[in-house]
């Protein structure tokens, strides 16, 4: 039985939609990689990892992808992976948080965005800001605010994503929302 | 319950934000690895065939794996042949009684395992440890404050599987894997490699693919009766596992 995932309604069109208009088979294994790995990647830098870490922890999601795919049976791969992203990250600061080291809570600005990425030095730095204000958040409602607001995952996808009911997520993501606008708005008036 | 209303997103001036904020989430979304980057993420993708120069199956792994009926079935069954796990979880000692090595070379090193640990390991040291010895398990406390930093693409050579590693940090999980997959052709060295994992990461997150290679390697030495002993081990303490289908396809109960 061939396993469907279904497309369209997904906010964010660089990745393979998601939504309720169309089912279709999921690809191959090194496909699928190659078309949600970028964001799986994206998603760990904002949720704290450095680009290194990022890279190996995407291995890590991906490795588990591969593991269960075969029993997945969800609507929606995208917020399938990204829950395992989640998770992954989560897990990857618990045990860097043992192990005493570091996982890089900040961004480092000479290393974000990713290499090649077309942005400019005030996006640079902007993105720099937003990273910090997101380490101050609890890892639930970053969580909401990144797959939403970055990932463009629908509310849905984030719920099913976070394992949580919908409501959670809406009321996680104003909070989020309101706390990134109070901070970028005092780091704005501590530079004036 | 009502369905909330998905709000206006940030990144949209209709939603009010401010223009940093936009700014800033424009940058985030563009913050994305470019195709080579994904494509040499790919290849260090530590399945055979992967793309990257571990694999020995040319035909098989990765490339062919799909998620639709019996292509998938066949390809995963293909890449879960050459796999291995064990997980021990409660019991006596698995192989006080396993036969001598058939071919194993004398660099193999000894498999271990107790139902205490889920970490059946070698010291991996040739020199040091005779095949035949049995049994030791990992009894080390976890090793997290002594796992560095995780090195990125250091090619570390294969001596690290013969001791002569100390000195060097050890490898990230995926490296190590990866090159133990690589060496499906030569069991042995497929062995040491998981067992330098154990070693090196001995609470890593990919442990239940280490122990899929180290029942492969087990195998490709010929020695299927610890094999099938870790196999019957992990399904004991894992009967919903997920690997459940692969270890059948490699070992069937």
């Amino acid at each position: 039985m061939s396993q469907t995932f279904v497309k369209g309604g997904s906010e964010n069109d660089e990745a393979p939609p998601i939504g309720v208009e169309k089912m279709e088979a999921l690809p191959a294994f090194p496909d699928l990689f190659r078309a949600q790995a970028p964001f799986v990647c994206r998603c760990l830098r904002r949720l704290g990892l450095s680009a290194a870490d990022a890279d190996d922890v995407c291995q890590e999601v991906f490795l588990v992808v591969h593991r269960k795919l075969g029993g997945f049976e969800g609507p929606s791969v995208r917020a399938w992976i990204y829950g395992i992203c989640i998770r992954k990250a989560s897990d990857f600061r618990k045990l860097a948080y043992k192990k005493r080291e570091r996982a890089s809570a900040e961004m480092p600005e000479s290393e974000s965005p990713a290499d090649g990425a077309d942005v400019s030095l005030e996006g640079r730095r902007a993105l720099a800001r937003l990273d910090r204000v997101l380490t101050e958040l609890d890892e639930d409602k970053r969580a909401a605010f990144i797959l939403y607001e970055i990932e463009g995952l629908s509310l849905q996808e984030v719920a099913a994503a976070c394992e949580c009911p919908l409501q959670t997520v809406y009321s996680r993501l104003a909070s989020a929302r309101r706390k990134i606008e109070q901070a970028l708005t005092e780091g704005r008036e501590e530079l004036q | 319950m009502s369905t909330p209303e998905e709000p206006v997103r940030l990144v949209l001036e209709s939603s009010g934000s401010s223009s940093e904020l936009r700014r800033a989430l424009g940058a985030a979304r563009g913050d994305l690895p470019s195709p080579d980057q994904v494509e040499a993420m790919l290849a260090r993708f530590p399945f055979p065939d992967g793309g990257g120069d571990g694999g020995d199956g040319g035909s098989g792994g990765l490339g062919g794996a799909t998620t639709a009926g019996a292509a998938k079935a066949g390809a995963l069954t293909k890449w879960l042949a050459g796999g291995a796990f064990v997980v021990v979880s409660g019991g006596a000692a698995l192989f006080a009684t396993r036969s001598p090595p058939l071919e194993a070379p004398a660099s193999a090193p000894v498999v271990a395992a107790t139902a205490s640990t889920t970490r059946a390991a070698l010291t991996g040291s040739p020199t040091t440890i005779p095949d035949t010895t049995a049994v030791d398990v990992v009894s080390a406390g976890p090793t997290h404050s002594a796992e560095p930093a995780r090195p990125r693409s250091s090619s570390v050579s294969s001596t690290s599987a013969t001791g002569s590693a100390s000195a060097a940090p050890p490898r990230s999980e995926s490296e190590i894997l990866k090159e133990a997959h690589g060496a499906r052709s030569d069991p042995a060295r497929m062995l040491a490699l998981v067992n330098e994992h154990a070693r090196s990461h001995p609470n890593g997150m990919l442990g239940q693919e280490r122990e899929m290679l180290r029942i492969e390697a087990l195998v490709g030495l010929g020695r299927k009766s610890e094999a099938r002993a870790l196999a019957d081990a992990f399904r004991m303490a894992n009967p919903n596992s997920a690997y459940a289908r692969r270890l059948d396809a490699l070992l069937p109960p």
